[in-house]
């Protein structure tokens, strides 16, 4: 254990130090003075940088609509699936393959596929749709965030499937037949007996694919590198921007931080749910 | 009481068997169309990567996409090192990690808030640390070196590990290995002549997404290693570069070489795979 314990400490605890003794100063790397100017950093952060609240609000609303978008298309199909899975077992292989893929591929893929011109989903699109459809997804403001939501949703919606899936078959049959002798049946079945069985696993989901929401960089780096402008760039991508793009280090400390602090209290409250759920 | 049960299941009427044909279709194209696409474009000629309207099958089949990757491009030289980083860095992590997690299995070291804290560093975005820990490499010589990179792969990987092997440990039964304890066995020996045999299948399922996860990283090394050391995934976001311009062909033939396989691999291990992305929380 020591090792690993060791190991795991090096790469943390003394970059956090660090971080914070970098927070404090004006730290930029084309400057060779560095003085201490205490909180300023999380000030202008907070106060006066429009662009960091905007990278708040596009996380959250990135974040949010692709957890809605997985959890809903994992409950339909999960529930379809339900009575048939030995039989068409097959399909859930095939449908597991995004889940594999890595993120950059996903983006890069979704940079295709999403082009006005040369992209397939327009030309899709205008085959279901009367009229020759022109879709600006990766430059119109509010569309480009939509490209990094659908192009999550289709890498991770397997993953709500599967794990939801694994629930419903875990269920108990004798529970099920008990409440359809009863009379239950349709949604208040799903909703008084379905729902509550499948709930600890669901809780567990949601955790682990929220809290990697929270964090997505490589599809917005490849599919949409947080444009047009800033209006889809999230937290850690403009943390990774202020870094390694503009090098002002102690305001990229900061923000690091400030995002540390607020993940940290979802962490908290998440693994000990994911702790307490399992088994 | 009768045994005879009713396999019905009560919300059969969600769907008829046809509906049911169909959106399992629908989903299975949905997930395979956007891979098909990369596969293809992979083998088109230059003028057909961003035609308009959009071709799907290549006019004229080519390879000349792959032998740029692999040449030109640094492909090659990426493929290379992902193996020898992701490779070792999983090699390492496996094996201190096995170790915590047979300890943390058996003797509950340091309680229980030492392994929910390890847990939570996998939930850590990588950008907050990358900053000190890139002044650090950097003084320590290790930025951009082979060492520095499997370092922090395997630093990373490890809560994973532990996390995955802990379960499996759990679930072998205390009494072959009390048995072997009485028969004077010492508990190094006990781990690698029962714990690890034991847990045969969990071990390889556990090895084969860390090396997965890994192999899909993009983050590290895109911070902690310049041209030289890149791995495949920075080298597949180094053809959107402003100098080289949108090279959409060898990139799709990189995915192809260096993504597919991966995936293939991963089928392997299907019966693991919800158990290892949860953590092991979700036994699948």
């Amino acid at each position: 254990m020591a090792p690993a314990v060791l190991l795991l400490l090096g790469l943390t605890a003394y970059p956090f130090g660090y971080a914070v003794y970098i927070s404090l100063h004006t730290w930029k790397v084309t400057r060779p003075v560095r003085p201490f100017i205490g909180f300023d950093n999380f000030r202008e952060l907070l106060l006066d940088d429009e662009r960091f609240i905007n990278s708040i609000e596009q996380t959250l609303i990135i974040a949010s609509s692709a957890l809605v978008l997985e959890f809903l298309f994992g409950l339909v199909m999960a529930l379809l699936f339900w009575t048939a899975y030995q039989r068409v077992r097959w399909v859930a292989t095939g449908i597991l393959v995004p889940m594999m893929i890595a993120p950059v591929v996903v983006g890069f893929t979704a940079r295709m596929a999403f082009n006005n011109s040369f992209g397939f989903l327009n030309q899709i699109l205008s085959l279901l749709w009367p009229g020759d459809v022109n879709i600006q997804w990766l430059s119109d403001p509010t569309l480009a965030p939509a490209v990094i939501v659908l192009a999550d949703t289709w890498q991770w919606g397997p993953f709500m499937f599967l794990i939801l899936l694994a629930g419903l078959l875990a269920t108990e049959g004798d529970q099920l037949e008990a409440a359809v002798t009863d009379g239950a049946k349709g949604f208040r079945l799903f909703w008084h007996v379905v729902l509550p069985s499948i709930k600890p696993i669901l809780l567990i989901a949601l955790v682990l694919r929220g809290l990697d929401l929270l964090r997505t960089f490589d599809i917005v780096a490849l599919a949409t590198r947080g444009g047009p402008g800033i209006n889809s760039e999230t937290i850690t991508y403009y943390i990774y921007n202020l870094s390694f793009k503009f090098f002002d280090l102690g305001k990229g400390a900061a923000a690091a931080l400030l995002m540390l602090g607020g993940l940290s209290i979802v962490v908290f409250f998440a693994v000990r749910s994911v702790v307490r759920a399992a088994p | 009481m009768s045994r005879v049960r009713t396999r019905r299941s009560p919300l059969r009427r969600a769907g008829t068997n046809a509906g049911l044909t169909a959106a399992l279709l629908l989903a299975l194209l949905l997930a395979l169309l956007p891979v098909v696409w990369v596969v293809l474009t992979s083998f088109k000629p230059e003028a057909e990567w961003i035609s308009d309207p959009p071709v799907w099958v290549p006019g004229d089949w080519t390879t000349a996409s792959y032998s740029q990757m692999w040449t030109a491009d640094g492909g090659a030289g990426a493929l290379w090192n992902s193996l020898i980083i992701v490779g070792i860095a999983t090699v390492a992590a496996m094996t201190i990690g096995s170790l915590a997690a047979y300890s943390f299995s058996r003797f509950r070291t340091g309680g229980r808030h030492i392994v929910t804290w390890i847990l939570s560093i996998k939930f850590l975005p990588p950008v907050v640390f990358a900053v000190p820990l890139l002044i650090m490499f950097t003084d320590f010589g290790l930025y951009d070196t082979y060492r520095g990179l499997i370092l922090l792969y395997t630093a990373f990987q490890l809560p994973f590990v532990v996390w995955l092997m802990k379960g499996f440990f759990d679930e072998i039964p205390l009494e072959i290995e009390e048995s072997a304890r009485v028969d004077g066995c010492s508990w190094f020996s006990i781990f690698t002549r029962f714990a690890i045999p034991l847990s045969g299948p969990g071990l390889a399922a556990t090895t084969l997404l860390t090396f997965i996860f890994g192999w899909s990283e993009y983050f590290v090394p895109l911070v902690f290693a310049s041209h030289e050391h890149f791995t495949v995934p920075v080298q597949l976001s180094a053809y959107f570069s402003e100098a080289v311009g949108l090279e959409w062909g060898p990139q799709a033939a990189l995915s192809v070489v260096g993504m597919l396989p991966v995936v293939l691999l991963a089928l392997l291990i299907q019966k693991y795979l919800i158990r290892g992305m949860t953590f092991g929380a979700v036994k699948g």
